[in-house]
């Protein structure tokens, strides 16, 4: 069978887990009043990233100039790549307007006017809807068996990735982050669980746990991804450096889990 | 309305792939990408063993997920049923072959879109048949409407055993096959597309 999504597609997968998981984290982190700085770089930070994963998703179409057919036609909204493309062009939109009104605010300090307010709601709103989005996308795909009923799977790995950088930028999201890597182990334990339930699904199971994508299931997902920076935050909660390292690992560890849910039984 | 569909007889196919051959030229189908081509699988072993022939192409299904895959309205469904692609509207995302469980797309680098088996509705529109139908010398493709209870795919289909590739797929095919040995399952992970990464060029060395 020939495997139609290849490389960009699985590079979309798995980094657009950062712009969202940054929208909602830097929102969650900052929501008892934010820090200006992290407000900002969070606003900024997703829409560069969202913007340079666009610029990946029009790369990969054969006629790139024709990508406007996806935002402009509304034939066929059963189609999850029609809904995804105008959700990314609206959150983007929705970026733009919440990073000019945190530049044009005197003092920097300020509380957002109210109407930046309701279009910050109405990005959580799309951010959560994005962070749904791969699973739907690759629902249609019988390239990705895995990823169709990965809905909450590809929510924690967005939030983790979120929270992660959040982390690296000084914010104050340790808690969030345990909590995550806490509710991700859980998600995958019942993953597992539902994968050897069914016969059709064992071999996708064992070619997670036994098979080729075993060393990075195991060895990137699982242990740098989840065990060891539970084990970093919980052991040496106020050492720094090794609060930075563990959220580089769960931002590789969750990177591994969007791919492997891309690519396992393709 | 009809209901178009085309229903193969593998007890009658010999694998002579005047049809794979007929539909290349009749699309000009790029080196390596198939709209139609018949699948050659053996089963048992010495000394009882036996080779099957099965012609496979896009089921112009009921439930197409390549239709509903698509973002931009390029796979249409035209008024007698068949499942076609516009070029002019696709801009290659892929959609519909991802979601396709029979490989039936492939990406036509001449014409810049996705591509497939179209049951030569530009011939039917003349009241003529798909030109794999047209060369099939054992008359084992017939072609119609399935809702004409007098025409002849519809007696044969009504006269014999039929079944779909992947029934579990779900799609509702509308190619039906006659397959008293049982064959299909044998192709049941398979796709109409052909690996041809093994193939020689063709070029002198
Ligand atoms: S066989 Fe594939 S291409 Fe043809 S209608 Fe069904 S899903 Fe679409
Ligand atoms: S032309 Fe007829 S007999 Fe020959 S391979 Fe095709 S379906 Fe079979």
């Amino acid at each position: 069978m020939t495997v139609a999504w290849g490389p960009l597609l699985a590079a979309y997968v798995v980094l657009v887990g950062l712009p969202t998981g940054l929208t909602l984290m830097t929102w969650w982190v900052g929501r008892s009043g934010a820090s200006v700085r992290l407000e900002r770089i969070g606003a900024w930070g997703a829409l560069v990233a969202l913007v340079a994963i666009s610029v990946l998703l029009v790369a990969d179409l054969g006629r790139p100039e024709r990508f406007h057919l996806m935002l402009v036609r509304f034939d066929n909204l059963a189609s999850p790549i029609s809904w995804g493309a105008k959700l990314i062009a609206l959150k983007i939109l929705l970026l733009l307007l919440v990073v000019h009104a945190v530049e044009r605010r005197r003092p920097p300090d300020r509380p957002l006017p109210r109407l930046t307010k309701v279009v910050a709601v109405l990005l959580l709103a799309v951010s959560f809807a994005l962070a749904l989005y791969p699973a739907a996308l690759l629902a249609r795909s019988w390239a990705s068996p895995l990823a169709g009923g990965a809905g909450v799977l590809f929510v924690l790995t967005a939030l983790l990735m979120g929270a992660a950088v959040v982390v690296l930028l000084g914010g104050e999201g340790r808690t969030a982050l345990l909590g995550l890597l806490a509710a991700s182990a859980v998600a995958l334990a019942v993953e597992a669980l539902a994968l050897a339930g069914r016969p059709g699904d064992r071999l996708l199971l064992a070619e997670l746990t036994t098979g080729g994508s075993a060393p990075l299931f195991w060895g990137v997902a699982v242990g740098a991804g989840l065990l060891l920076p539970a084990a970093g935050l919980l052991t040496l909660p106020r050492n720094r450096v090794v609060t930075a390292l563990c959220a580089v690992a769960v931002l590789a560890g969750a990177a591994a889990t969007r791919y492997l849910l891309f690519a396992v039984g393709s | 309305m009809a209901r178009l569909g085309m229903l193969i007889d593998l007890r009658t196919c010999i694998g002579c792939h005047a049809c794979s051959v007929a539909c290349k030229a009749e699309f000009d189908v790029p080196l390596g990408n198939f709209r139609d081509t018949v699948k050659y699988v053996e089963e048992g072993a010495y000394p009882k063993v036996t080779r099957h022939f099965i012609p496979v192409l896009c089921n112009h299904c009921e439930d197409a997920p390549c239709l509903s895959a698509c973002p931009t309205g390029a796979v249409v469904r035209l008024d007698d049923g068949q499942v076609t692609i516009e070029d002019g509207d696709c801009n290659l995302n892929r959609a519909c072959m991802a979601a396709c469980p029979y490989d039936a797309i492939y990406v036509d680098e001449d014409r810049g879109a996705a591509a497939k088996c179209t049951f030569c509705d530009h011939r039917t529109a003349e009241g003529r048949q798909p030109a794999c139908v047209d060369a099939c010398p054992t008359n084992c493709r017939v072609f119609g409407d399935l809702d004409d209870p007098e025409s002849e795919i519809a007696v044969r289909a009504a006269a014999n055993d039929v079944t779909v590739w992947k029934e579990s797929a779900g799609t509702r095919p509308k190619v039906l096959y006659v397959d008293p040995k049982n064959a299909l399952p044998l192709i049941e992970e398979q796709g109409v597309q052909v690996d041809t990464t093994a193939d020689l060029s063709g070029e002198p060395a």
